[in-house]
Protein backbone atom coordinates (compact mmCIF):
# COMPACT_ATOMS: atom_id res chain seq x y z
CA UNK A 1 0.00 0.00 0.00
CA UNK A 2 1.13 3.57 -0.83
CA UNK A 3 1.72 5.92 1.97
CA UNK A 4 3.16 9.20 1.37
CA UNK A 5 5.18 10.79 4.03
CA UNK A 6 3.68 12.58 6.46
CA UNK A 7 5.68 15.79 5.36
CA UNK A 8 3.54 16.45 3.17
CA UNK A 9 0.24 17.21 4.26
CA UNK A 10 1.69 19.32 6.84
CA UNK A 11 4.00 21.40 3.95
CA UNK A 12 0.31 22.02 2.59
CA UNK A 13 -1.55 23.25 5.40
CA UNK A 14 0.92 25.59 6.47
CA UNK A 15 0.57 27.69 2.80
CA UNK A 16 -3.49 27.20 3.48
CA UNK A 17 -3.24 27.60 7.36
CA UNK A 18 -0.25 29.89 8.28
CA UNK A 19 -2.00 29.56 12.03
CA UNK A 20 1.02 28.18 13.45
CA UNK A 21 2.82 30.74 15.27
CA UNK A 22 5.83 32.40 13.87
CA UNK A 23 8.66 33.29 16.70
CA UNK A 24 9.83 36.29 14.19
CA UNK A 25 10.22 39.52 14.51
CA UNK A 26 6.56 40.54 14.77
CA UNK A 27 5.57 38.05 17.31
CA UNK A 28 8.46 39.03 19.70
CA UNK A 29 7.56 43.38 19.44
CA UNK A 30 3.66 41.80 20.23
CA UNK A 31 5.10 40.13 23.32
CA UNK A 32 6.73 43.24 24.65
CA UNK A 33 3.80 45.23 23.25
CA UNK A 34 1.43 43.16 25.58
CA UNK A 35 3.40 42.20 28.67
CA UNK A 36 5.63 45.40 28.95
CA UNK A 37 2.65 47.87 29.87
CA UNK A 38 1.58 45.62 32.97
CA UNK A 39 4.73 44.83 34.10
CA UNK A 40 5.71 48.58 34.08
CA UNK A 41 2.81 49.55 36.02
CA UNK A 42 3.63 46.68 38.53
CA UNK A 43 7.18 48.03 38.59
CA UNK A 44 6.02 51.42 39.72
CA UNK A 45 3.09 50.01 42.55
CA UNK A 46 5.99 47.89 43.75
CA UNK A 47 8.37 50.81 43.76
CA UNK A 48 5.76 52.95 45.11
CA UNK A 49 5.14 50.81 48.10
CA UNK A 50 8.54 50.18 48.67
CA UNK A 51 9.48 53.89 49.18
CA UNK A 52 6.15 54.15 51.42
CA UNK A 53 6.62 51.26 53.55
CA UNK A 54 10.23 52.21 54.36
CA UNK A 55 9.80 56.00 54.81
CA UNK A 56 6.42 54.41 57.52
CA UNK A 57 9.35 52.24 59.19
CA UNK A 58 6.38 49.96 60.49
CA UNK A 59 6.97 46.58 59.24
CA UNK A 60 4.31 45.24 61.43
CA UNK A 61 2.15 47.34 59.55
CA UNK A 62 3.36 47.52 56.03
CA UNK A 63 6.17 45.35 55.38
CA UNK A 64 7.87 46.90 52.00
CA UNK A 65 7.96 44.50 48.98
CA UNK A 66 11.88 43.66 49.85
CA UNK A 67 11.12 42.37 53.34
CA UNK A 68 8.21 40.19 52.27
CA UNK A 69 10.84 38.39 49.24
CA UNK A 70 13.48 38.42 52.29
CA UNK A 71 10.75 36.86 54.68
CA UNK A 72 9.75 34.03 51.47
CA UNK A 73 13.39 32.87 51.40
CA UNK A 74 14.15 32.86 55.08
CA UNK A 75 10.91 30.72 55.52
CA UNK A 76 10.76 29.00 52.16
CA UNK A 77 10.78 25.56 54.22
CA UNK A 78 7.82 27.01 56.28
CA UNK A 79 5.29 28.21 53.19
CA UNK A 80 6.22 25.07 51.21
CA UNK A 81 5.11 23.07 54.17
CA UNK A 82 2.01 25.21 54.56
CA UNK A 83 1.31 25.30 50.96
CA UNK A 84 1.50 20.87 50.39
CA UNK A 85 -1.07 20.90 53.03
CA UNK A 86 -3.45 23.47 50.98
CA UNK A 87 -2.38 21.37 48.16
CA UNK A 88 -3.21 18.32 49.22
CA UNK A 89 -6.64 19.43 50.31
CA UNK A 90 -7.64 21.48 46.56
CA UNK A 91 -6.47 18.03 44.80
CA UNK A 92 -8.33 15.75 47.09
CA UNK A 93 -11.54 17.99 46.64
CA UNK A 94 -10.96 18.65 42.84
CA UNK A 95 -10.58 14.50 42.93
CA UNK A 96 -13.73 13.92 44.68
CA UNK A 97 -15.56 16.70 43.24
CA UNK A 98 -14.92 15.47 40.00
CA UNK A 99 -16.22 12.03 40.67
CA UNK A 100 -19.30 13.21 42.30
CA UNK A 101 -19.93 15.89 39.77
CA UNK A 102 -19.38 13.92 36.57
CA UNK A 103 -21.55 11.22 38.38
CA UNK A 104 -24.45 13.98 39.43
CA UNK A 105 -24.33 14.95 35.57
CA UNK A 106 -24.76 12.08 33.81
CA UNK A 107 -27.71 10.92 36.73
CA UNK A 108 -29.35 14.68 35.66
CA UNK A 109 -28.91 13.94 31.65
CA UNK A 110 -30.53 10.98 31.83
CA UNK A 111 -32.85 11.24 33.92
CA UNK A 112 -36.22 13.70 34.00
CA UNK A 113 -36.60 12.65 37.73
CA UNK A 114 -32.95 13.35 38.37
CA UNK A 115 -32.95 16.75 36.58
CA UNK A 116 -36.19 17.49 38.35
CA UNK A 117 -35.04 16.91 41.99
CA UNK A 118 -31.11 16.94 42.14
CA UNK A 119 -30.83 19.78 39.71
CA UNK A 120 -32.29 22.87 42.24
CA UNK A 121 -30.77 21.22 45.15
CA UNK A 122 -27.45 21.49 44.01
CA UNK A 123 -28.26 25.04 42.28
CA UNK A 124 -29.46 26.01 46.17
CA UNK A 125 -25.83 25.05 47.79
CA UNK A 126 -24.63 27.86 45.86
CA UNK A 127 -26.64 30.09 47.40
CA UNK A 128 -25.28 29.67 50.55
CA UNK A 129 -21.71 31.71 51.03
CA UNK A 130 -18.75 29.08 52.15
CA UNK A 131 -18.76 30.96 54.84
CA UNK A 132 -21.54 30.10 56.49
CA UNK A 133 -21.09 26.44 55.82
CA UNK A 134 -17.00 26.33 56.13
CA UNK A 135 -17.61 26.10 60.27
CA UNK A 136 -20.18 23.75 60.29
CA UNK A 137 -18.08 21.24 58.06
CA UNK A 138 -15.15 22.66 60.59
CA UNK A 139 -17.34 20.93 63.21
CA UNK A 140 -18.83 17.74 62.10
CA UNK A 141 -15.49 16.92 60.00
CA UNK A 142 -13.02 17.87 62.55
CA UNK A 143 -9.37 19.90 62.39
CA UNK A 144 -7.80 17.57 60.05
CA UNK A 145 -7.90 18.45 56.28
CA UNK A 146 -11.14 16.55 55.43
CA UNK A 147 -12.81 19.41 56.65
CA UNK A 148 -11.03 22.14 53.76
CA UNK A 149 -11.21 19.07 51.22
CA UNK A 150 -14.81 19.30 51.60
CA UNK A 151 -15.12 22.97 51.25
CA UNK A 152 -12.84 22.45 48.03
CA UNK A 153 -14.89 19.65 46.87
CA UNK A 154 -18.34 21.63 47.03
CA UNK A 155 -17.19 24.61 45.77
CA UNK A 156 -15.77 23.07 42.94
CA UNK A 157 -18.82 20.64 42.13
CA UNK A 158 -20.90 23.20 41.21
CA UNK A 159 -19.11 24.07 38.24
CA UNK A 160 -18.36 21.06 37.09
CA UNK A 161 -21.77 19.80 36.99
CA UNK A 162 -23.87 22.86 35.61
CA UNK A 163 -20.56 22.29 32.28
CA UNK A 164 -21.32 18.71 32.40
CA UNK A 165 -24.69 18.72 31.71
CA UNK A 166 -24.60 21.58 29.23
CA UNK A 167 -21.69 19.46 27.58
CA UNK A 168 -23.82 16.01 27.12
CA UNK A 169 -26.46 18.54 26.22
CA UNK A 170 -24.03 20.17 23.45
CA UNK A 171 -24.16 17.38 20.73
CA UNK A 172 -25.65 18.35 17.43
CA UNK A 173 -28.81 16.58 16.63
CA UNK A 174 -28.01 15.14 13.38
CA UNK A 175 -25.10 13.53 14.81
CA UNK A 176 -26.86 11.27 17.45
CA UNK A 177 -28.68 10.52 14.59
CA UNK A 178 -26.12 9.11 12.87
CA UNK A 179 -25.09 7.15 15.57
CA UNK A 180 -28.80 5.70 15.83
CA UNK A 181 -28.71 5.00 12.30
CA UNK A 182 -24.78 3.11 12.63
CA UNK A 183 -27.23 1.79 15.30
CA UNK A 184 -24.64 2.47 18.20
CA UNK A 185 -25.56 1.40 22.01
CA UNK A 186 -26.67 4.02 24.42
CA UNK A 187 -23.57 3.27 25.85
CA UNK A 188 -21.35 3.42 22.79
CA UNK A 189 -23.71 6.99 21.89
CA UNK A 190 -22.49 8.33 25.86
CA UNK A 191 -18.69 6.93 25.63
CA UNK A 192 -17.72 7.85 22.21
CA UNK A 193 -20.07 10.51 21.93
CA UNK A 194 -21.83 12.26 24.53
CA UNK A 195 -18.35 12.40 26.74
CA UNK A 196 -16.24 13.63 24.42
CA UNK A 197 -18.57 15.87 23.16
CA UNK A 198 -18.74 17.04 26.70
CA UNK A 199 -14.95 17.44 27.66
CA UNK A 200 -13.97 21.00 26.21
CA UNK A 201 -17.06 21.73 28.43
CA UNK A 202 -15.99 19.94 31.90
CA UNK A 203 -12.62 21.15 31.46
CA UNK A 204 -13.68 24.60 31.33
CA UNK A 205 -15.48 23.86 34.77
CA UNK A 206 -12.80 22.43 36.18
CA UNK A 207 -10.66 25.83 35.51
CA UNK A 208 -13.08 27.78 36.78
CA UNK A 209 -13.48 25.49 40.21
CA UNK A 210 -10.01 24.67 40.73
CA UNK A 211 -9.07 28.50 41.27
CA UNK A 212 -11.58 29.36 43.25
CA UNK A 213 -11.12 25.99 44.95
CA UNK A 214 -7.91 27.60 46.40
CA UNK A 215 -9.67 30.46 48.01
CA UNK A 216 -12.11 27.64 49.82
CA UNK A 217 -9.28 25.62 51.30
CA UNK A 218 -8.14 28.40 52.93
CA UNK A 219 -11.54 30.03 54.09
CA UNK A 220 -11.79 25.91 55.74
CA UNK A 221 -8.38 26.86 57.09
CA UNK A 222 -9.12 30.00 58.85
CA UNK A 223 -11.88 28.39 60.40
CA UNK A 224 -10.11 25.95 61.99
CA UNK A 225 -7.24 24.09 61.43
CA UNK A 226 -4.01 22.73 62.14
CA UNK A 227 -1.59 23.38 58.75
CA UNK A 228 -2.22 24.86 55.62
CA UNK A 229 -1.15 28.37 53.91
CA UNK A 230 -4.55 29.85 55.27
CA UNK A 231 -3.64 28.94 58.78
CA UNK A 232 -0.31 29.99 58.27
CA UNK A 233 -1.89 33.43 57.84
CA UNK A 234 -3.88 33.47 60.79
CA UNK A 235 -0.35 32.89 62.59
CA UNK A 236 1.48 35.28 61.28
CA UNK A 237 -1.76 38.12 61.84
CA UNK A 238 -2.37 36.58 65.23
CA UNK A 239 1.90 37.91 65.79
CA UNK A 240 2.19 40.45 63.51
CA UNK A 241 4.63 38.81 61.30
CA UNK A 242 2.83 40.71 58.30
CA UNK A 243 5.81 39.88 56.49
CA UNK A 244 5.09 36.54 56.62
CA UNK A 245 1.22 36.98 56.03
CA UNK A 246 2.06 38.45 52.85
CA UNK A 247 4.60 35.76 51.88
CA UNK A 248 1.87 33.56 52.20
CA UNK A 249 -0.62 35.36 50.20
CA UNK A 250 1.92 35.32 47.44
CA UNK A 251 2.13 31.50 47.75
CA UNK A 252 -1.70 30.97 47.81
CA UNK A 253 -2.07 33.19 44.43
CA UNK A 254 1.02 30.80 43.03
CA UNK A 255 -0.91 27.79 43.96
CA UNK A 256 -3.77 29.24 42.24
CA UNK A 257 -1.76 30.32 39.15
CA UNK A 258 0.35 26.42 39.19
CA UNK A 259 -3.10 24.99 39.54
CA UNK A 260 -4.74 26.36 36.42
CA UNK A 261 -1.90 26.19 34.35
CA UNK A 262 -1.78 22.28 34.95
CA UNK A 263 -5.49 21.93 34.00
CA UNK A 264 -4.80 24.22 31.08
CA UNK A 265 -2.03 22.06 30.36
CA UNK A 266 -4.25 18.66 30.72
CA UNK A 267 -7.08 20.48 28.42
CA UNK A 268 -4.14 20.67 25.33
CA UNK A 269 -2.87 16.99 26.02
CA UNK A 270 -6.53 15.43 26.37
CA UNK A 271 -7.83 17.87 23.16
CA UNK A 272 -5.29 18.34 20.97
CA UNK A 273 -7.70 18.85 18.05
CA UNK A 274 -8.37 22.58 19.83
CA UNK A 275 -5.96 24.03 18.51
CA UNK A 276 -7.11 23.86 14.95
CA UNK A 277 -10.53 25.47 15.89
CA UNK A 278 -9.56 27.54 18.52
CA UNK A 279 -7.00 30.73 18.66
CA UNK B 1 -34.73 -3.44 -3.75
CA UNK B 2 -36.55 -0.95 -1.52
CA UNK B 3 -40.73 -0.03 -2.60
CA UNK B 4 -42.51 2.86 -0.75
CA UNK B 5 -46.24 3.14 -1.20
CA UNK B 6 -48.38 6.36 -0.50
CA UNK B 7 -46.28 6.73 2.10
CA UNK B 8 -47.47 10.19 4.00
CA UNK B 9 -46.60 12.15 7.20
CA UNK B 10 -47.63 15.57 8.45
CA UNK B 11 -46.34 17.11 11.89
CA UNK B 12 -48.57 19.16 14.64
CA UNK B 13 -46.77 22.04 15.97
CA UNK B 14 -48.93 24.89 18.47
CA UNK B 15 -51.85 23.19 17.04
CA UNK B 16 -51.30 23.79 13.52
CA UNK B 17 -51.15 20.81 10.99
CA UNK B 18 -48.63 20.72 8.44
CA UNK B 19 -48.97 17.85 5.66
CA UNK B 20 -45.77 17.55 4.28
CA UNK B 21 -45.72 14.60 2.23
CA UNK B 22 -49.02 13.82 0.81
CA UNK B 23 -48.42 9.62 -0.49
CA UNK B 24 -45.19 9.32 -2.25
CA UNK B 25 -44.80 6.19 -4.20
CA UNK B 26 -41.32 5.15 -5.32
CA UNK B 27 -38.99 1.93 -6.29
CA UNK B 28 -35.53 1.55 -6.37
CA UNK B 29 -34.05 -0.99 -7.72
CA UNK B 30 -31.41 -3.74 -7.02
CA UNK B 31 -28.21 -1.48 -8.06
CA UNK B 32 -29.37 1.72 -9.22
CA UNK B 33 -29.22 5.33 -9.10
CA UNK B 34 -32.38 7.04 -8.11
CA UNK B 35 -32.80 10.74 -7.71
CA UNK B 36 -35.35 12.59 -6.05
CA UNK B 37 -35.72 16.21 -6.82
CA UNK B 38 -37.25 18.63 -4.88
CA UNK B 39 -37.55 21.88 -4.34
CA UNK B 40 -36.13 23.21 -0.93
CA UNK B 41 -38.35 22.19 2.35
CA UNK B 42 -40.62 19.76 0.43
CA UNK B 43 -39.94 16.89 2.96
CA UNK B 44 -36.99 15.59 0.64
CA UNK B 45 -35.37 15.12 4.50
CA UNK B 46 -38.24 13.93 5.90
CA UNK B 47 -39.10 11.14 3.48
CA UNK B 48 -35.37 9.44 4.26
CA UNK B 49 -35.50 10.23 7.75
CA UNK B 50 -38.78 8.09 7.49
CA UNK B 51 -36.97 5.32 5.46
CA UNK B 52 -34.06 5.04 7.82
CA UNK B 53 -36.35 4.53 10.78
CA UNK B 54 -35.47 8.16 12.46
CA UNK B 55 -39.28 9.26 12.10
CA UNK B 56 -41.76 6.88 11.22
CA UNK B 57 -44.52 7.37 8.92
CA UNK B 58 -48.04 8.26 9.78
CA UNK B 59 -49.19 5.94 7.17
CA UNK B 60 -48.21 3.67 3.57
CA UNK B 61 -45.88 1.07 3.58
CA UNK B 62 -42.21 0.63 3.14
CA UNK B 63 -41.03 -2.53 1.29
CA UNK B 64 -37.58 -3.69 1.44
CA UNK B 65 -36.23 -6.78 -0.36
CA UNK B 66 -40.09 -8.26 -1.00
CA UNK B 67 -40.55 -7.86 2.97
CA UNK B 68 -42.61 -5.20 4.67
CA UNK B 69 -41.26 -3.21 7.20
CA UNK B 70 -41.34 -0.86 9.28
CA UNK B 71 -38.47 1.15 8.74
CA UNK B 72 -34.89 0.30 7.11
CA UNK B 73 -33.12 0.93 10.75
CA UNK B 74 -29.80 -0.86 9.94
CA UNK B 75 -30.35 -1.69 6.36
CA UNK B 76 -29.06 1.41 5.27
CA UNK B 77 -25.85 3.99 5.19
CA UNK B 78 -26.83 7.72 5.31
CA UNK B 79 -25.40 10.64 4.15
CA UNK B 80 -26.14 14.46 4.74
CA UNK B 81 -24.87 17.80 3.31
CA UNK B 82 -22.91 18.14 6.87
CA UNK B 83 -20.77 15.87 6.96
CA UNK B 84 -20.96 15.20 10.94
CA UNK B 85 -17.21 13.90 11.41
CA UNK B 86 -16.68 14.46 15.16
CA UNK B 87 -13.73 17.05 15.33
CA UNK B 88 -11.90 14.92 18.34
CA UNK B 89 -11.29 11.61 15.67
CA UNK B 90 -8.61 11.82 13.08
CA UNK B 91 -10.05 11.29 9.65
CA UNK B 92 -8.97 7.80 9.84
CA UNK B 93 -10.81 7.30 13.41
CA UNK B 94 -13.91 8.86 12.19
CA UNK B 95 -14.08 7.10 8.61
CA UNK B 96 -13.91 3.48 10.95
CA UNK B 97 -16.81 4.84 13.03
CA UNK B 98 -19.11 2.45 11.62
CA UNK B 99 -17.01 -1.20 11.64
CA UNK B 100 -15.79 0.34 15.14
CA UNK B 101 -19.69 0.56 16.40
CA UNK B 102 -20.56 -2.68 15.44
CA UNK B 103 -17.49 -4.29 17.30
CA UNK B 104 -14.78 -5.31 14.06
CA UNK B 105 -11.90 -5.14 15.23
CA UNK B 106 -10.16 -1.90 14.95
CA UNK B 107 -6.95 -3.11 12.95
CA UNK B 108 -9.23 -4.71 10.72
CA UNK B 109 -11.35 -1.81 9.72
CA UNK B 110 -8.22 0.41 9.68
CA UNK B 111 -6.76 -1.65 7.23
CA UNK B 112 -9.60 -1.31 4.64
CA UNK B 113 -10.41 2.53 5.52
CA UNK B 114 -6.62 3.26 4.41
CA UNK B 115 -7.32 1.17 1.24
CA UNK B 116 -10.31 3.72 0.36
CA UNK B 117 -7.78 6.64 1.46
CA UNK B 118 -5.31 5.86 -1.57
CA UNK B 119 -8.26 5.57 -3.36
CA UNK B 120 -10.02 8.49 -2.84
CA UNK B 121 -6.69 10.73 -2.84
CA UNK B 122 -6.71 10.94 0.91
CA UNK B 123 -3.26 8.77 1.28
CA UNK B 124 -1.22 10.51 4.37
CA UNK B 125 -4.28 12.64 5.91
CA UNK B 126 -5.21 10.02 7.77
CA UNK B 127 -4.08 11.35 11.05
CA UNK B 128 -5.12 14.98 10.56
CA UNK B 129 -8.51 16.08 12.26
CA UNK B 130 -11.50 17.21 10.28
CA UNK B 131 -10.80 20.81 11.35
CA UNK B 132 -7.34 20.61 9.30
CA UNK B 133 -9.32 19.35 6.17
CA UNK B 134 -11.18 21.39 3.23
CA UNK B 135 -14.96 20.86 2.78
CA UNK B 136 -14.28 18.65 -0.14
CA UNK B 137 -11.60 16.41 1.76
CA UNK B 138 -14.10 16.26 4.79
CA UNK B 139 -17.15 15.54 2.63
CA UNK B 140 -14.62 12.61 0.93
CA UNK B 141 -14.38 10.99 4.19
CA UNK B 142 -17.46 10.97 5.19
CA UNK B 143 -18.19 9.10 2.23
CA UNK B 144 -15.96 6.51 3.13
CA UNK B 145 -17.55 6.43 6.75
CA UNK B 146 -20.72 5.67 4.47
CA UNK B 147 -19.20 2.76 2.53
CA UNK B 148 -17.66 1.04 5.76
CA UNK B 149 -21.29 0.55 6.82
CA UNK B 150 -20.62 -1.78 4.72
CA UNK B 151 -24.71 -1.47 3.64
CA UNK B 152 -25.71 -2.03 0.24
CA UNK B 153 -28.36 0.77 0.28
CA UNK B 154 -26.81 4.34 0.83
CA UNK B 155 -29.24 7.40 0.97
CA UNK B 156 -27.70 10.53 0.56
CA UNK B 157 -29.12 13.72 1.56
CA UNK B 158 -27.75 16.62 -0.64
CA UNK B 159 -24.29 15.25 0.52
CA UNK B 160 -22.44 17.82 -2.29
CA UNK B 161 -24.94 20.57 -1.66
CA UNK B 162 -22.31 22.96 0.52
CA UNK B 163 -19.48 21.87 -2.01
CA UNK B 164 -18.08 24.50 -4.55
CA UNK B 165 -19.11 23.72 -8.59
CA UNK B 166 -15.54 22.11 -9.15
CA UNK B 167 -15.06 20.19 -5.84
CA UNK B 168 -18.61 18.96 -6.36
CA UNK B 169 -17.84 17.66 -10.51
CA UNK B 170 -14.84 15.57 -8.51
CA UNK B 171 -16.91 13.85 -5.74
CA UNK B 172 -19.66 12.76 -8.27
CA UNK B 173 -16.96 11.21 -10.03
CA UNK B 174 -15.68 9.60 -6.62
CA UNK B 175 -19.44 8.39 -6.02
CA UNK B 176 -20.19 7.12 -9.25
CA UNK B 177 -17.03 5.06 -9.00
CA UNK B 178 -17.79 4.05 -5.64
CA UNK B 179 -21.79 2.85 -6.59
CA UNK B 180 -20.00 0.97 -9.71
CA UNK B 181 -16.97 -0.53 -8.31
CA UNK B 182 -19.13 -1.55 -4.84
CA UNK B 183 -22.41 -2.40 -6.03
CA UNK B 184 -24.66 0.12 -4.15
CA UNK B 185 -27.90 0.94 -4.50
CA UNK B 186 -28.20 4.82 -4.37
CA UNK B 187 -31.29 6.91 -3.38
CA UNK B 188 -29.74 10.37 -3.90
CA UNK B 189 -31.68 13.91 -2.64
CA UNK B 190 -30.93 17.13 -4.78
CA UNK B 191 -32.99 19.96 -5.59
CA UNK B 192 -29.81 20.91 -8.31
CA UNK B 193 -31.45 19.54 -11.43
CA UNK B 194 -28.00 19.02 -13.46
CA UNK B 195 -26.56 17.18 -10.48
CA UNK B 196 -29.70 15.03 -10.72
CA UNK B 197 -28.92 14.42 -14.86
CA UNK B 198 -25.72 13.67 -14.25
CA UNK B 199 -25.78 10.67 -12.04
CA UNK B 200 -29.18 9.16 -11.97
CA UNK B 201 -30.90 6.42 -13.63
CA UNK B 202 -34.03 7.44 -12.60
CA UNK B 203 -35.53 10.65 -11.21
CA UNK B 204 -38.53 11.43 -9.06
CA UNK B 205 -39.98 15.01 -9.81
CA UNK B 206 -41.75 16.05 -6.03
CA UNK B 207 -43.88 19.22 -6.11
CA UNK B 208 -43.60 21.88 -3.43
CA UNK B 209 -44.75 21.25 0.35
CA UNK B 210 -47.14 18.77 0.65
CA UNK B 211 -44.81 16.08 -1.75
CA UNK B 212 -46.39 14.25 -4.38
CA UNK B 213 -44.40 12.62 -7.12
CA UNK B 214 -44.84 15.02 -10.01
CA UNK B 215 -43.44 13.07 -12.66
CA UNK B 216 -40.55 10.13 -13.15
CA UNK B 217 -38.01 10.53 -15.66
CA UNK B 218 -36.29 7.91 -16.94
CA UNK B 219 -32.22 8.45 -17.98
CA UNK B 220 -31.01 5.63 -19.71
CA UNK B 221 -27.35 6.86 -20.83
CA UNK B 222 -23.85 5.73 -20.09
CA UNK B 223 -21.98 7.65 -17.79
CA UNK B 224 -19.92 9.81 -17.67
CA UNK B 225 -22.14 12.01 -19.07
CA UNK B 226 -21.83 14.60 -21.43
CA UNK B 227 -23.48 17.63 -20.92
CA UNK B 228 -23.74 18.86 -24.74
CA UNK B 229 -25.04 14.78 -25.51
CA UNK B 230 -28.18 15.68 -27.30
CA UNK B 231 -30.72 13.60 -25.73
CA UNK B 232 -29.41 14.90 -22.29
CA UNK B 233 -30.51 17.86 -23.89
CA UNK B 234 -33.43 16.76 -24.23
CA UNK B 235 -34.22 15.96 -21.02
CA UNK B 236 -33.21 18.73 -19.47
CA UNK B 237 -35.55 20.50 -21.36
CA UNK B 238 -38.03 18.37 -20.20
CA UNK B 239 -37.16 18.24 -16.69
CA UNK B 240 -36.80 22.03 -16.76
CA UNK B 241 -40.17 22.58 -18.19
CA UNK B 242 -41.56 20.09 -15.66
CA UNK B 243 -39.93 22.20 -12.76
CA UNK B 244 -41.33 25.57 -14.26
CA UNK B 245 -44.58 24.11 -14.50
CA UNK B 246 -44.31 23.38 -10.85
CA UNK B 247 -43.26 27.14 -10.32
CA UNK B 248 -45.96 28.23 -11.49
CA UNK B 249 -48.48 25.81 -9.74
CA UNK B 250 -46.63 26.81 -6.44
CA UNK B 251 -46.85 30.61 -7.01
CA UNK B 252 -50.16 31.41 -9.54
CA UNK B 253 -50.15 34.75 -11.12
CA UNK B 254 -52.31 37.01 -10.32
Amino acid sequence: MRRSPRVEPSRNWDQNGGRRPSWGLRRRCRWGYEYLPPLGLLAVILGGWELIARSLGAPYILPSPSEILLRMAIDWRLLLRHALVTLEEVALGFALALLLGLASALLIFHSRTFQRVLYPLIIATQNVPVFAIAPILVLWLGYGIMSKVAVAALIIFFPVVVNTVDGLRSVDRDVVNLFKILEASPLQVLLKLRLPGALPFIFSGCKIGVTMSVVGAVIGEWVGAKAGLGYLMIHANARLKIDLLFAAILWLSALSIALFAFVSFLERVALPWRRFTHE
Amino acid sequence: MLELASIKKGFTRDGFRLEVLAGIDLEVRQGEFVSLLGPSGCGKTTLLNIISGLIPADSGRIILRGREVESCLGEVAYMQQNDLLLPWRTALANAILGPELRGVRRREAQERARALFAEFGLAGFEHRYPAELSGGMRQRIALIRTLLTEKELLLLDEPFGSLDAMTRGVLHLYLLRVWKEYEKTILFVTHDLEEALALSDRIYLLTSRPARVKAVLEVPLPRPRDRSDRQLVLLERELTRLVQEEIHEAFPEG
